[in-house]
């Protein structure tokens, strides 16, 4: 017979769960997007073609790259013909004017299609949103990791024990609760140079009192389990009894809601972004894009949809998923 | 025989919450005025209906009641009880309650090994391991199962094969059979006999069943509301019961009752 620990026996559960097994795929595939975006993503992030601006969803083109000088950036000209010599390459662009460059200038000729349109910088936006998955979920995981390890580390020095330590740290959780989580956020991200990284720690700094409540109860509750009695009894020390006994039975809430806490970061990351106080440009946030379009919403409204859908996507995808590990998670369905 | 574990005039005690804001918890007395001693090899049967405090005098002895007074000693040393830890490879305590007295987070291996490496020996702990399986009767295809795929017998077997992996010199048996089958306590009970005669590990062994007393003891502490009604051999107790409390707990075991009540229901045959 083969022997079930209690999460495979979660994960059997949350295969029978349509919703759960739905997030799931959309976090796979926000993390495959975030994986492979050199690969997936047609153009680069910051590749700006100034004649393909604010160009629909769907839209074919025809480009020319080509170096000044090798030590020059490389220019992007969109192109209706290209013709080729020996020695020189000559092409029309959009106003119809003919250039020639020398052949050693020229580097390829593209035919680009534009899947999600461009935004007012002519960049192509499926290419951003396959490169902002990387951000939306370094911040989700970083901010949400520092959370959880905040909370359930004070969480489980203020649950094993009454003492002037564990009074300190659950008054301390309560004023952290009193600010409110926005404007604390902006107030810190303001402190501070704008950053990805200014805005991981402050999230997850904001968001650790509910993580740190959660676990003191569920440790209030565990300790009194006679498996920890039992522990105490057979001789081992306080130490290890709450690392190695009682801790690994709280995980299950603390993975619940690191879960959704993901969710919750990247939430606040876009709100970040879209503020200005977050990743700056031209690093492809979200939160960013939607604001890059909200200037040309009534024109060009797939600049900021786009990125809107994507973050609706990753949040509702981890928040499915949360919602199933609860299920799977819970005590009754731990079979005695 | 010299005495392994000695209490003399014990109590202890619970907190009661208070309701009102204003008004401060107390403290309950469960146990008043507890004496015995129990010696090496010796199996000292703890009896008394629920609410008696027989569960509360095993524990109190390991330090799990909040609050206790009176004079504990172990091999004539008195000790704290709440403040035993050079004490815990001595003295070990089983639980009624098999199904939630092992953490459900770690396997039939992973739970003795971890005992096994906080007690060193010189032995490896492999042998040590198998010894244990072999003296508790565990089957080897246990270790890699997790409790929640244990039977409730399996389950505290391996309670027992944690405790005896410290090898303690008393083993306090909290109701250890009453949540299992009548054909599993019989081998629990064996193997605890087996310890005392050739470990010469002293038991404390509470239960309400009479029955096992009878078949399994040597000395009986009988206890009501806390105190001790009444000890003594098995056999003496058993025979010529001296306290009304006593007298009641023994006309109260099924067998012996039935008798009772066919006199009270044919006055006529039986007189």
């Amino acid at each position: 017979m083969q022997t079930k620990g209690i999460w495979q026996i979660a994960w059997q559960s949350m295969r029978s769960n349509a919703a759960a097994m739905g997030g799931l795929f959309m976090v796979a595939l926000v993390m495959l997007l975030g994986a492979f975006a050199p690969v997936i993503a047609p153009m680069h992030p910051a590749t700006q073609v100034l004649d393909f601006r604010n160009v629909p969803p769907g839209f074919h083109g025809k480009v020319i790259r080509f170096k000044y000088a090798p030590a020059l950036p490389e220019q992007i000209e969109a192109v209706t013909s290209v013709k080729k010599t020996d020695l020189h390459i000559e092409f029309v662009n959009l106003a119809g004017k003919a250039r020639t460059i020398a052949r050693s200038q020229y580097i390829s000729e593209d035919n680009v299609y534009y899947l999600l349109g461009t935004d007012h910088f002519g960049r192509d936006i499926f290419s951003r949103i396959v490169y902002g998955a990387r951000i939306s979920l370094i911040v989700g995981f970083s901010a949400s990791t520092i959370s959880m390890l905040i909370g359930v580390i004070l969480g489980a020095i203020g649950g094993y024990r009454e003492s002037f330590a564990s009074k300190l740290i659950m008054r301390f959780t309560d004023v952290m609760f009193g600010f409110p989580a926005l404007l604390f956020l902006i107030g810190i991200t303001a402190a501070f140079d704008p950053s990805l990284t200014v805005v991981f720690l402050a999230i997850g700094f904001v968001s650790w009192p509910g993580m740190c409540r959660l676990m003191r109860g569920q440790v209030l509750k565990v300790r009194e389990e006679l498996f920890v009695s039992a522990a105490k009894t057979l001789g081992f020390q306080s130490q290890r009894i709450l690392w190695r006994h009682i801790l690994p039975n709280c995980l299950a809430p603390i993975l619940v809601t690191y879960t959704l806490g993901i969710a919750g970061a990247i939430m606040a990351e876009a709100s970040l972004s879209f503020l200005g106080l977050g990743a700056q440009p031209p690093t492809p946030s979200w939160g960013a894009m939607i604001n890059n379009g909200k200037d040309f919403i009534r024109t060009a409204p797939w600049i900021s949809l786009s990125p809107g859908i994507a973050i609706a996507i990753t949040v509702l995808g981890f928040n499915l998923l949360g919602d199933g590990l609860r299920d799977a998670l819970d005590p009754k369905m731990q079979g005695k | 025989m010299p005495s392994v574990v000695s209490l003399q005039g014990v109590s202890a005690y619970y907190p009661t919450s208070s309701d009102s804001f204003f008004v401060q918890s107390g403290w309950t007395r469960i146990l008043e005025d507890i004496s015995f001693q129990l010696s090496a090899g010796e199996i000292l049967s703890i009896v008394g209906e629920s609410g008696s405090g027989k569960s509360t005098l095993g524990k109190s002895i390991v330090g799990l009641v909040p609050k206790i007074s009176g004079t504990f000693a172990f091999r004539s040393k008195t000790y704290n009880p709440l403040d035993m830890d050079h004490l815990r490879e001595h003295i070990q305590i089983i639980f009624q309650d098999p199904y939630s007295s092992m953490n459900p987070m770690m396997t039939v291996s992973e739970t003795l090994e971890e005992v096994i490496r906080l007690y060193p020996k010189t032995e490896e702990l492999n042998t040590r391991m198998s010894r244990l399986l072999d003296r508790a009767n565990i089957p080897k295809d246990a270790l890699t199962k997790y409790p929640h795929e244990l039977s409730g017998g399996q389950r505290q077997r391996v309670c027992i094969a944690r405790s005896l992996a410290v090898e303690p010199e008393v083993l306090i048996c909290d109701e250890i059979v009453s949540a299992l089958d009548v054909s599993v306590q019989a081998k629990i009970l064996n193997l605890l006999k087996d310890l005392a005669e050739q470990k010469s590990i002293a038991i404390l062994f509470t239960t309400h069943d009479l029955h096992v007393v009878e078949s399994f003891a040597d000395n009986v502490l009988v206890m009501t509301k806390g105190k001790i009604a009444e000890s003594g051999s098995v056999e003496d107790i058993f025979q010529n019961p001296a306290n009304d409390y006593t007298k009641s707990l023994l006309e109260a075991v099924p067998g012996k009752n039935h008798a009772k009540e066919s006199e009270i229901l044919m006055p006529s045959s039986s007189s």
